[in-house]
């Protein structure tokens, strides 16, 4: 994965993006916090379900789930538990932490080394997106996210690469394959990898530093 | 360089992010415009040699724009920004500052690398690297260098004179347009920025969707402001259908 830290950097960013009016206090940013880093917990399954990282909470079926539940409480229900809960603040900040969810961790692990599981458990098959997409005098149009004919049986590529059975994607608590607590083995803690996720990092930060510094806007005196 | 695209997404999260309710089209446009100034330097190649990612991303221009806005705002009696703008010119004149700072840094974090101290120091700079927390050897840090002969040292792919960085404008080292070389646009060259680009689309409809449900005028004005360049364009119709 990026590091947790680097989803906790981009999704800083891309919650404060989405969610513009919402002060982020603290009982804010512990939701936010929860919600970034429970994704990467389906690490410790991996212990006894080998392949379990990156499949189990990195599966659009669940977050599709989510959704379907938060739109048929907070729209078709009569009275909303949320709302009543919690306020209406409440439902704003849940759409936006799926959002958030969405785009600064599950999408920016598929973008990443043997990609996210993306339908499991009803189809069981990591996805990597990877490739560019670039305008040559010489070639014209040039894209390698999608290539046709150059699949494992001559199919279209999108990145798959295998299933739970044979794709391990090493985490502190679980660096080698198979499952099982080991003992004397290197555990690396990867906080950021190449200049772009300290980047992401440092972006995110200085976002939410910004948002907390920022002046309230005067209520009445504009010119 | 990075495509010019990644900044200008990164431009648009930070511009949704941080105007708050200066938030429109118009203040958008401004934000994301500022984030492709650096990248022109690459037509100031043509000119001066080795000149990209150098000329406009030299640091010492934010921190000159800076210095004048702080003294503008903040130390002179009558501020000539607010009396003209009010509060929003503020707001957006800090945002786009650094949405400017964000895209030298997004080159600055990439092997290509940015020449901070240009003109006055000729040297690129480039950090790359990782930090990494190991159970066998403790924390491993290799964006920066500590002690040595110098305090604090990052990696460094040479001078103007000895590299070049390759854009579309100026493919190939030296000054003057040629012709007949290839040229390459890039518009995304990872997956990771692909996702970046993604990530500010999806929060462009989503909070264009909001205003359009929640405010009654004001806050959605004519796309008229949005400068006419590809990128925003693109951005900026592609949202506007979606919250059509």
């Amino acid at each position: 994965m990026p590091a947790t830290t680097v989803h906790l950097g981009f999704a800083l960013l891309v919650a404060a993006a989405v969610l513009p009016m919402e002060r982020f206090d603290r009982r804010l940013l512990a939701v936010f916090a929860a919600v970034v880093v429970f994704p990467d917990l389906d690490s410790i399954p991996g212990w006894w379900l080998p392949g379990a990282h990156r499949a189990m909470f990195h599966t659009l079926v669940l977050a599709g789930v989510v959704a379907a539940l938060l739109y048929y409480d907070t729209r078709l229900r009569d009275r909303s538990w949320l709302r009543e809960r919690w306020g209406s603040r409440a439902v704003t900040v849940a759409w936006g932490l799926l959002a958030t969810h969405l785009l600064a961790h599950l999408f920016l692990d598929w973008s990443h080394l043997s990609g996210i599981n993306l339908l499991y458990p009803l189809a069981d098959q990591f996805y990597t997106l990877e490739g560019e997409l670039v305008y040559s005098t010489a070639d014209g149009w040039i894209q390698t996210f999608v290539e046709f004919g150059t699949g494992a049986d001559g199919g279209i590529d999108v990145g798959q690469q295998g299933s739970t059975d044979d794709v391990h994607v090493p985490t502190p608590t679980d660096p080698n394959p198979g499952g099982g607590v080991d003992r004397n083995v290197e555990r690396i803690v990867p906080i950021a990898v190449h200049g772009w996720q300290l980047y992401l990092l440092l972006l995110g930060l200085f976002t939410v530093g910004a948002r907390r510094l920022q002046t309230e806007p005067p209520v009445e005196r504009s010119e | 360089m990075v495509p010019t695209l990644v900044a200008a997404a990164i431009a648009a999260l930070l511009a949704a992010a941080l105007l708050g309710p200066a938030f429109d089209r118009r203040s958008l446009g401004i934000v994301v415009f500022a984030a492709l100034v650096p990248d022109l330097d690459a037509a100031v190649s043509l000119v001066v040699y080795g000149a990209t990612n150098a000329a406009f991303h030299s640091f010492l221009l934010p921190v000159a724009a800076a210095g004048l806005l702080y003294w503008d705002t903040a130390r002179r009696e009558r501020s000539w920004l607010a009396e003209r703008y009010g509060w929003r010119g503020i707001r957006i004149a800090w945002v786009a500052l650094a949405a400017f700072v964000a895209a030298v840094a997004l080159d600055l974090f990439s092997p290509e690398g940015v020449a901070l101290f240009y003109p006055l120091h000729d040297r690129f700079y480039a950090v790359t690297g990782r930090l990494v927390y190991s159970t066998q050897n403790g924390l491993v840090q290799t964006y920066v260098t500590l002690g040595g002969e110098n305090v604090l040292a990052v990696g460094s792919p040479g001078t103007t004179a000895t590299h070049h960085v390759e854009s579309w404008i100026n493919p190939t080292p030296g000054t003057g347009f040629e012709t007949g070389v290839e040229r390459r646009f890039p518009l995304v060259e990872r997956g990771w920025q692909a996702i970046v680009v993604i990530a500010a689309v999806a929060v462009l409809a989503i909070r264009w969707r909001s205003s359009d449900s929640v405010v009654e005028g004001g806050d959605v004005v004519d796309a008229g402001g949005v400068p006419d360049d590809g990128d925003v364009a693109e951005d900026g119709s592609s949202v506007a259908e979606v919250s059509r």
